[in-house]
Parts: C-alpha cells; structure tokens; sequence
C-alpha cells in the first residue's frame, strides 16, 4: 500500500506539528531561561524572549546549589545503575546458567518485587534508614535502588537466549563459572548491559519522593528535590528557576534522544512479547 | 570442590537477594504487621490495635476523600494518555522520511522527571499572567480551584505519559500482519473500520499491559501533588500516597501511615484485577 505524495506530505506536517505542541512546555521553559524577569509574566504573553539574557543561569549557579544537586543526582544515578548492573547480572547468571534447589521459588519472589510498589513501603524503609543514621547519606538515597527485579528478569530472559551448550564447551575448555561470566558471557551482553544502564540512569536521576524524604540538608539534595526548592524561596521569580529546570532536564532528554533506539528496545522485551 | 558447587548458585544471587529481603520483603511484612498496632513517632509499636486502625482512618474524611482522589485521578488519567498514545501510533503506523523526527518527539516526555514537569507546568498555570490564560484569555484559577486542581494535575500526568503509551503502541500497530490489512482494504473496509475491526483487537494485549501498569503507577501518584499543591486546595487534590505520607513525613503518624499504605496496596490489587477481569473478555491474543 502506497501513499499519495500529497497525503505523505500533509501526514507529515500534521505530526510535526502535533510534536511541536507535546515539546511546547519543554521548550517554553528554553525560552522562559533566556528571559528577563520583565518579560516572563508580562500583560502581553511572551513565547520568546525580547533579549536573550544569560541572567537566569548565572543566577541559577551562582546563588544556588545547582552544581552541587547535578552532582548528587550524578552519584546517585551512576552509582544506583552500575549496582543494578552488577546485582542484576548476577542474579540473571544464577536464574540462567544454573539448577538448584527453590530456583523456581526464588524467581517467584524476584517476580514478586516487581509487583509489590516501591511507594507502598517507603514509610518502613524510612524507619530502616533513619535507625541506620542514615539520612542525608548517598547510602540512604542510593539503598531502595540498588536492585530492580525488572532488570534481573530482564537479563535472565537474554541469558536464557544464550546458548547453554556454549556455556558447556568453555566448561571443556576447563573454563569455570567465574571466568565463562566474565569472559564470555559479560563481553557478549554489552548492547543488554548499555540498555539496562541507560535506562536505570535514567529513571534514577528523575527519582523524587524518595530523594526527597531521605535527606533534609540543601547540600545533600539532588537536582529533582532541589529544583522545587527553589521556587519556594523565590516565589514569583520564575526565570532562574526555569534556567535550573533546563539545567536538570537536559541530561536525562540528551541520554534519550541519542540512545532512544536502544533504551526503547530493552524496556519492550521485558515487556510484551510479540 | 563439590560443597561449593552446590552453594556456588545461591551466592550469585546473594547480593540481589539481600536487597530483596532488606528493602522490599521486610518492610513489607512490617507495614502490614504494624498496621494492627498503635505505633509511636519513632515507629516503634506501642499496643496492638488489631483492625481499629484501619475503622479510624477509614472514618477520616480527609483519609476518604484521598481515596476518591486517588480514583478519580485514574480514571481521568489512565484511559487519556492511552487514547492519545493510540492516536498518535497510528498517525506514525507507515514510515516516512521525517519519521524520527516525530516519533522523538512524542516520546521525549518519557525522559522527564515529574518533578521538572511539574514546575514548568505551574508556570504555564500561573493564574493572572501565565501563558494559558493570557493566549486564551480564560480566567482559570488552575491549581487554585478546587475543582479544576485535580484536573489540572490530571493534564500533567497525561503529557508524562502518553510517550510512553506512544512509543509501545507504535510497534504494536506495526506488526499488524500486512496481509490481514489488505484484505481488508480488498473488502473496501474504511480507515475507521480498520481501527476498530483490526488495529483495536490486535493491539489489544500492548494495551493490556500499558493499562495495567500505568494503573499500578497512578494509585501511588504523589509526587506532582507534592511539588504543585500539597493535597490542596481543601483537600482537592490529596492522594492515598500524598495522605500517606503527610501523617508520616509531617507528623510522625505512623499509626495511620501504615494502615494507610496497606490500603492503598489492597486497592491497587482490586482495580489490577479489574483489568484483568477486561483481559478475559476484551484482549485478543494471536
């Protein structure tokens, strides 16, 4: 089935213009950042600034910690990913390449963590880390995501697809557990483990409720709590905030523009299967 | 040798299962049992109080009110974005040259943080001189009036979502087998016909499972309220998780956090099941 020229070139101008409307609060807030304070909330409406100005972000690094809630957010999410990577391969080797007892036990509780929401026992895991003196630690923050069951189940599903009679001949080769993990089976999962990575990076990095009920200190902060912080101190000032929002924003939208493809694929085959 | 090859597989998940247990099965099975109990502020149990605790917050207005909330914002919420998201995949269903372009941007919302969104959208709300009201020249009180708040809340979390909604319903309405599609056409079947007929039926288990998730997802929503409202105004817009966490977090309650966030659990089961009760009747597997 073909399309007519005219219907293609309509189809696509309908939805660049339906993707110019869903980006339009993105790229409002671009263009509120290079505002100045006059033209943000004026009585005519401005979509874009009269002057470009830099104000914003020099406010936004300057009498803020903005730097310093990137880097939070940074630790947390580099730390919290590489853990899931980890753990998670380990677990995935363990559910895959091995037969033992309560193996289908452990799965269905692997399974269960999924299913259970994180929300629901942040009140106990508040007490767990308060009791552990461990509020406004990166450990706090870090502890509730140092594991995803998602990725586990994932990473065994693309073991499973493994061959296990290659797992067999390396053990001819006198090749042991640690080293067939190591040295065959890691280096031939790297676009799973870029996946797995990028995604949680991701996810961790726009984390807020729990960020925000583990630490009460400013400097331990990381940029979604921090962002919201700002406005409360400013009040109506909204161009610095705005400069702080693209500041935060931007890391995470650049990761998912440019590796789309492959964070896409990797959420759709823990997923559906079609 | 052999001793550990029998233990060898436990140690590999040990780590992971360490992790379970700490953060997820424990506390759990704490919340539930703590739910029965008189607890005090540090969360430590005080007296059993079997199911009085859960009699009490259920005669709390507030505690009511979060429910119906909490529902309501479902309902508006869950059904939109994937409508949306349908729409926007069969736009996009053929390849064309300005393709990635699009599809892109419809996604990109998927990467932003609730938080970030919220506080662009409170700008876009501001009620005298904000942008919505000063292009259309409504005068909406958006996070102000009760009874717009949760809707305003609602369109937020729509825009969140509906990329993600997007992005999966896209390749389903792609591996729509193309022979099933021509022959429909050969039967001179409209572009309507077809959405219905073929494109509804066989995307319908990549709709059962965005449904589904996203329907866990929006019992525990809190963190646009949080940022935008705080539950108010009146309590228009407090969440189970939002009430949840107002008598833990801002006064130390954890008798009535407990039972609370059990009940939102058992919620969020029922309605699950619900979904599942429509994938019987309503999803079409091949």
């Amino acid at each position: 089935m073909k399309e007519k020229a005219a219907r293609r070139v309509l189809m696509q101008a309908i939805c660049l213009a339906l993707g110019l409307v869903i980006l339009f609060p993105i790229l409002y807030a671009i263009s509120v950042s290079f505002m100045e304070q006059k033209d943000v909330l004026s009585k005519t409406p401005h979509l874009f600034p009269t002057v470009i100005t830099l104000e914003n972000y020099v406010t936004a690094f300057t009498h803020t910690a903005i730097w310093r809630y990137m880097w939070n957010s940074f630790v947390v999410a580099l730390v919290c990913s590489i853990s899931r990577i980890v753990i998670g391969t380990m677990g995935a080797f363990s559910f895959a390449f091995f037969d033992f007892k309560g193996k289908r036990l452990l799965f269905a509780l692997t399974m269960a963590t999924i299913m259970i929401p994180a929300d629901v026992l942040i009140v106990q895991n508040y007490l767990t880390i308060s009791h552990l003196g461990l509020i406004n630690t990166y450990v706090g923050i870090c502890s509730i995501f140092l594991v995803s069951g998602t990725n586990v189940f994932l990473l065994r599903q693309h073991f499973l697809s493994f061959s296990l009679s290659l797992k067999e001949a390396s053990y001819l080769d006198g090749c042991r557990n640690l080293r067939f993990f190591w040295y065959i089976l890691l280096p031939n999962s790297v676009p799973i483990l870029v996946t797995v990575f990028l995604s949680s990076f991701v996810s961790i990095w726009n984390q807020y409720v729990w960020p925000m009920l583990v630490t009460n200190q400013n400097e331990m902060r990381t940029v979604q709590v921090g962002i919201t912080m700002l406005k409360d101190r400013e009040s109506s000032v909204f161009g610095p905030v705005m400069a702080g929002v693209v500041i935060a924003l931007v890391p995470t939208v650049l990761i998912f523009l440019i590796f789309q493809r492959k964070i896409v694929s990797g959420m759709m085959s823990g997923a559906v299967k079609e | 040798m052999k001793r550990i090859g029998k233990v060898e597989p436990y140690l590999w998940l040990a780590p992971a299962f360490f992790l379970f247990v700490v953060f997820t099965f424990y506390p759990f099975v704490q919340t539930i049992y703590k739910s029965l109990f008189v607890v005090d502020a540090l969360g430590n149990i005080r007296s059993f109080a079997g199911f009085q605790n859960y009699t009490h917050i259920l005669a709390d207005p507030k505690f009511i009110k979060s429910i119906l909330n909490t529902l309501y914002f479902v309902v508006l919420t869950v059904p939109t974005s994937k409508i949306l998201g349908m729409i926007l995949a069969l736009l996009c269903n053929k390849r064309r040259k300005l393709s990635p372009i699009y599809e892109a941007s419809f996604a990109v919302p998927m990467a932003m943080a609730s938080s970030v969104t919220a506080m662009i959208f409170q700008l876009l709300y501001v009620p005298s001189l904000g942008l919505i009201n000063g292009v259309t020249g409504l005068k909406i009180q958006w996070l102000n009036d009760p009874k717009i708040a949760m809707i305003s809340i609602a369109i937020i979390q729509v825009w969140l979502s509906t990329g993600y909604a997007f992005i999966y319903l896209l390749s389903a309405v792609r591996s729509v087998p193309a022979d099933i599609l021509e022959s429909a056409c050969l039967d001179g079947a409209t572009p309507f016909r077809q959405v219905i007929s073929i494109y509804l039926p066989l995307t319908s288990p990549t709709m059962f499972y965005l449904v589904c998730t996203d329907v866990a997802y929006s019992m525990m929503m809190m963190s646009l309220i949080n940022v935008l409202t705080q539950g108010g105004p009146f309590d228009s817009t407090i969440t189970i998780m939002q009430y949840v966490y107002k008598q833990f977090a801002a006064a130390g309650n954890y008798t009535n956090a407990n039972p609370a966030a059990i009940i939102a659990f058992c919620m969020t089961i029922i309605v699950t099941l619900l979904v599942f009760r429509w994938e019987k009747k309503g999803v079409f597997y091949q």
